[in-house]
């Protein structure tokens, strides 16, 4: 029989040993994701009217590093499942067994709100407001609701892989204008055929784990006839920042040129449709659109500082 | 005599546990050790905008 004073003792269930190394928490933060956000707020930030001081600068950048990981780290949590299932994610530390998904909610959200007050106590409201909307929109809007729900999942969440460039902005002037629109734009739009271009080849992942890609749900021809479409308004997007002056000749030729590139392995996609021709197809144009975006965004950033440092004659 | 309630008794850590366990305090300790670091440095470059740029 149950000893009377045993019901005045708290039901505690003690968690078992945690096995997560230090290393396995690092990569619950997405770290190749989180050098993305980083390039590109970093760009925001140099391209913005004003000055903020270096460190100040660095501190907002790691702010929004690790906003960005926190994203990431609920992403998982929350889509433990789905990674179990597919093989590019099965080995995440959360399906791999290392860390389990009560300490992955715990350390994801506090570093959002940890994030999230730093940025706010380093630069200013609005940019920190700004991240904790874009933690938001990533780990509720594009994770819980738009994953599961719609093929048009990473054309609106894309958004959330976008606004870094405006945050770094908006940490600078406290505000939004033109030019990081327009950097948002271009991030925006170049999504949906980077990640169609992979879906084409891990379709039957998705199609096993039940997310709803565009290859899945409307096949293959469709998925083909979008990445074209977006391609071809991603490229004059491109040539923006040089059409509304912040840009220089340098970045004018480079946007004109890649672009030209972006579309041209678009149409190998749309006309490759069979076979292994068409996977190296989509693989080519998933690597290229990386290398694409790296390359318009490290132009804007070399010619700022070429103007900071007056060497505007070199570059 | 009264009986004295059941406590929960720790988990016996294995090496490998005790390994990890080791890494995660080691990351911890340096992460707040340079957060602490990062807030002294930003505090004296927010409150002092030339601090860094005086003649020596």
């Amino acid at each position: 029989m149950a000893h009377a004073s045993d019901a005045l003792l708290p039901s505690v269930q003690i968690a078992g040993p945690s096995s997560a190394s230090a290393g396995d928490f690092f990569a619950l933060l997405k770290p190749r994701v989180m050098s993305l956000v980083v390039f590109t707020a970093l760009v925001g930030m140099m391209l913005a009217p004003g000055h903020i001081n270096p460190v100040v600068g660095f501190a907002a950048l790691l702010a929004i590093a690790v906003g960005a990981g926190a994203a990431g780290c609920l992403n998982m949590w929350y889509d433990a499942d789905i990674d179990a299932v597919m093989t590019r994610t099965a080995l995440r530390p959360i399906p791999a067994g290392r860390v389990s998904r009560d300490e992955a909610l715990a350390f994801g959200l506090t570093l959002s709100v940890g994030s999230v007050l730093f940025l706010g106590l380093m630069t200013n409201l609005f940019a920190a407001a700004f991240l904790a909307f874009t933690i938001f929109f990533y780990a509720v809007v594009y994770t819980m609701w738009l994953k599961r729900w719609t093929a048009q999942n990473i054309v609106i969440g894309g958004a959330a892989g976008a606004f870094p460039p405006m945050i770094g902005y908006a940490a600078v002037t406290g505000s939004v204008d033109i030019v990081s629109f327009i950097l948002f734009a271009i991030i925006f739009i170049w999504t949906p055929p980077h990640f169609w271009a992979l879906a084409l080849v891990k379709k039957g992942d998705y199609a096993k784990a039940g997310v709803p890609m565009l290859p899945v749900t409307a096949g293959e021809t469709a998925t083909r006839h979008q990445i074209l479409i977006y391609t071809l308004i991603l490229a004059p997007a491109g040539v923006l920042p040089a059409i509304m002056g912040f840009g220089g000749i340098a970045y004018a030729v480079l946007s004109v040129v890649s672009g030209l590139g972006m579309i041209l392995l678009a149409l190998r996609v749309h006309a490759r449709r069979e076979g292994e021709a068409a996977r190296k197809a989509a693989m080519q144009l998933f690597g290229f659109s990386i290398l694409y975006l790296f390359l318009l965004f490290a132009v804007l950033l070399v010619e700022k500082m070429a103007i900071m440092l007056n060497l505007e004659g070199i570059v | 005599m009264m009986n004295e309630p059941k406590r929960p008794t720790p988990p016996v850590l294995t090496p490998e546990q005790l390994a990890q366990q080791r890494s995660r305090s080691k990351a911890l300790g340096l992460i707040l050790g340079g957060f602490a670091l990062l807030f002294f440095i930003v505090t004296i470059a927010k409150l002092g905008s030339s601090v860094f740029n005086r003649p020596l």
